[in-house]
């Protein structure tokens, strides 16, 4: 048989993976504190006076990218607040649209999960399947169905009709009632046998040993909706009610090219303090999950 | 008595089901009896049995959509599963195992619009890669605008979807008792005999959901392509939801009730594949 793998080359490889998971967060972060004119250089296609000194091919400018800017500022920032407010207008969307949805979610899921671990119906399974199979369709396929709903609801033109299907996505159900099935099912029978009810097993026993999960279900729906582009492009009509993620695919066609960086960056730090926070949790949460 | 007491603690487990379930109903499950409905009528509410199926199975736009869908699946599916095994497989036994196990969460966490000048900057016309091209004297490409834009696709999903299978890889090798490699090492296991009675046995279950969260996250393409080339992207990256999304636009919900539909079952035989073929393939091991 080949031996092992040296533990330098696994070494190695895993470093280097790991650099390129990094490469592009670093990318936008150190270039955030570039000036505008420095950006404007480096990046703009079009050749101008300011990028003729470049690598050009007729009017193409190609880029001189770097991680370190000649001259560290933190002027991109002073500009989406003095020249761009409309990128905060589009964070402040993003925000009351993820918030809601990752609390509803944080409440239902669990309530659910624990009703499917311990309910005896006999369609249950059924059921349960059924939550499965509508958490593995894409958005686009439950496009009628939400659309359907939000018009029974009179809430079309309102993010209501975003909010309201994703607390209810079924994800959240499907990963703690995962996690419950390893949960030993002889502590939940001593607190009965002490008399303690259904609700009080899941409130003071159950929810309190799902704290892993729940931070990473947190985890993982805030970076998934604060992220959220799908819904938007096709519920929101008017431009100013797009959440950010929807504009910085069209911001970098026009102009400002330092403030594309700083609001990119702006755009992590809440998704970053949530993965910061949970990220002890993370893998315990989502680990001992599996399809059985 | 007994039952009386345990009816009661039902009724209160149900209670929890509650709020969950109604939500289902109201914007999934019944609305979704609707689109059924609207998949075999045509708008004026006439029973026209596959009539709309035969339209869409014969458009030009949703075969291009459902090859694109499947070419993009069975790729992405397959190398980001076996590249997150390997690399899981690197990982364990590293003495900084957990810090690179985060590290590998990053793309998953940061928000991919945060990142999307990135890969502008790597693949625009004037970017890194056509540089070094035009540098050494090569033919550059627009790249978001020539079939490439379908590999380009691939790599940034790839690059965002690796780390939480890494990280669901790395927990499953934890579940695996160590005491029976020892075991099978004692009765003269190879290498491969190891792997196959006690790595794949246990690592069966993981493997599966690891299956079923790339093939959901594989669904997510979308946002990842409306990031990179906008509204309208390159033909080899209109995807069903492309398709889907166009059909809710021009307001034929007969042809996009009718691609959900086809989608749903596929999906569910799919599960039910999974489901099945877990149950058989554990079976012979336990």
């Amino acid at each position: 048989m080949k031996k092992r793998l040296s533990y330098r080359f696994r070494l190695a490889i895993v470093v280097f993976s790991a650099i390129i998971c990094v490469l592009p967060v670093l990318f936008i972060v150190l270039n955030s504190l570039m000036s505008a004119d420095e950006a404007a250089s480096r990046y703009t296609s079009r050749v101008t006076p300011v990028t003729a000194l470049g690598l050009t091919d007729g009017n193409l400018h190609y880029v001189e990218a770097t991680l370190i800017p000649d001259l560290l500022t933190l002027s991109g920032f002073r500009d989406i607040l003095m020249h761009d407010p409309t990128n905060l207008r589009f964070l402040w969307n993003s925000l009351i649209l993820a918030v809601p949805i990752v609390v509803g979610t944080l409440i239902i899921s669990p309530m659910a999960a624990y009703a499917f671990e311990r309910l005896r119906a006999k369609h249950k399974e059924k059921l349960f399947f059924a939550y499965i199979i509508t958490m593995m369709l894409p958005m686009q396929a439950l496009l009628v169905p939400h659309f359907i709903a939000a018009n029974f609801l009179g809430i079309t033109d309102n993010y209501l009709a975003i909010i309201l299907p994703a607390i209810f996505a079924p994800f959240g159900v499907f990963l703690i009632r995962q996690q419950m099935k390893s949960f030993d099912k002889a502590t939940i029978e001593a607190a009965k046998i002490d008399g303690a009810n259904e609700l009080q097993i899941f409130t003071s026993i159950v929810l309190p040993n799902l704290k892993p999960t729940m931070t990473a279900l947190m985890v993982l729906s805030f970076s998934e909706v604060w992220n959220l582009v799908d819904q938007a492009v096709v519920f929101i009509r008017e431009v100013r009610f797009m959440p950010l993620a929807t504009q910085l695919s069209i911001a970098y066609s026009d102009g400002m090219i330092s403030t594309v960086f700083a609001i990119s960056t702006v755009f992590m730090i809440p998704a970053l303090i949530v993965f910061i926070y949970g990220q002890d949790n993370l893998a315990e949460g989502v680990g001992y999950t599996s399809f059985r | 008595m007994r039952t009386l007491k345990n009816f009661k603690a039902q009724k209160l487990i149900l209670l929890l089901l509650i709020p969950s379930l109604a939500g289902m109903m109201v914007f999934y499950f019944i609305p979704a009896l609707s689109s059924l409905f609207n998949a075999f009528t045509n708008h004026h509410g006439d029973f026209v049995w596959f009539t709309n199926f035969i339209d869409v199975l014969t458009s030009g736009a949703f075969r291009l959509a459902t090859q694109n869908t499947l070419r993009f699946i069975l790729i992405s599916v397959p190398v980001n599963i076996v590249l997150a095994y390997v690399l899981a497989g690197f990982c364990q036994g590293l003495k900084h195992k957990k810090i690179f196990a985060v590290i590998f969460m990053i793309p998953l966490i940061i928000p991919s619009g945060a990142i999307v000048y990135f890969w502008h900057i790597l693949f625009a016309e004037n970017g890194i890669i056509n540089r070094i091209l035009f540098q050494h004297g090569f033919d550059t490409t627009i790249w978001f605008s020539s079939p490439a834009a379908f590999w380009i696709t691939m790599l940034v999903f790839i690059f965002k979807n690796i780390g939480f299978n890494l990280v669901l890889f790395l927990a499953g090798f934890q579940l695996i008792p160590t005491e029976y490699y020892e075991v099978a090492e004692i009765n003269g296991a190879g290498t491969f005999q190891k792997f196959r009675h006690v790595t794949f046995v246990y690592m069966l279950p993981t493997t599966l959901l690891v299956l079923i969260m790339s093939i959901i996250n594989s669904f997510k393409i979308f946002r990842e392509i409306y990031l990179l080339f906008g509204r309208y992207p390159h033909p080899s990256t209109y995807m069903l939801q492309h398709f889907m999304n166009n059909q809710f636009a021009a307001a034929n919900l007969q042809r996009l009730s009718v691609s959900a539909v086809m989608l749903s079952l596929a999906v569910f035989v799919l599960v039910l594949g999974v489901f099945k073929g877990t149950h058989k393939l554990t079976d012979i091991y336990d």
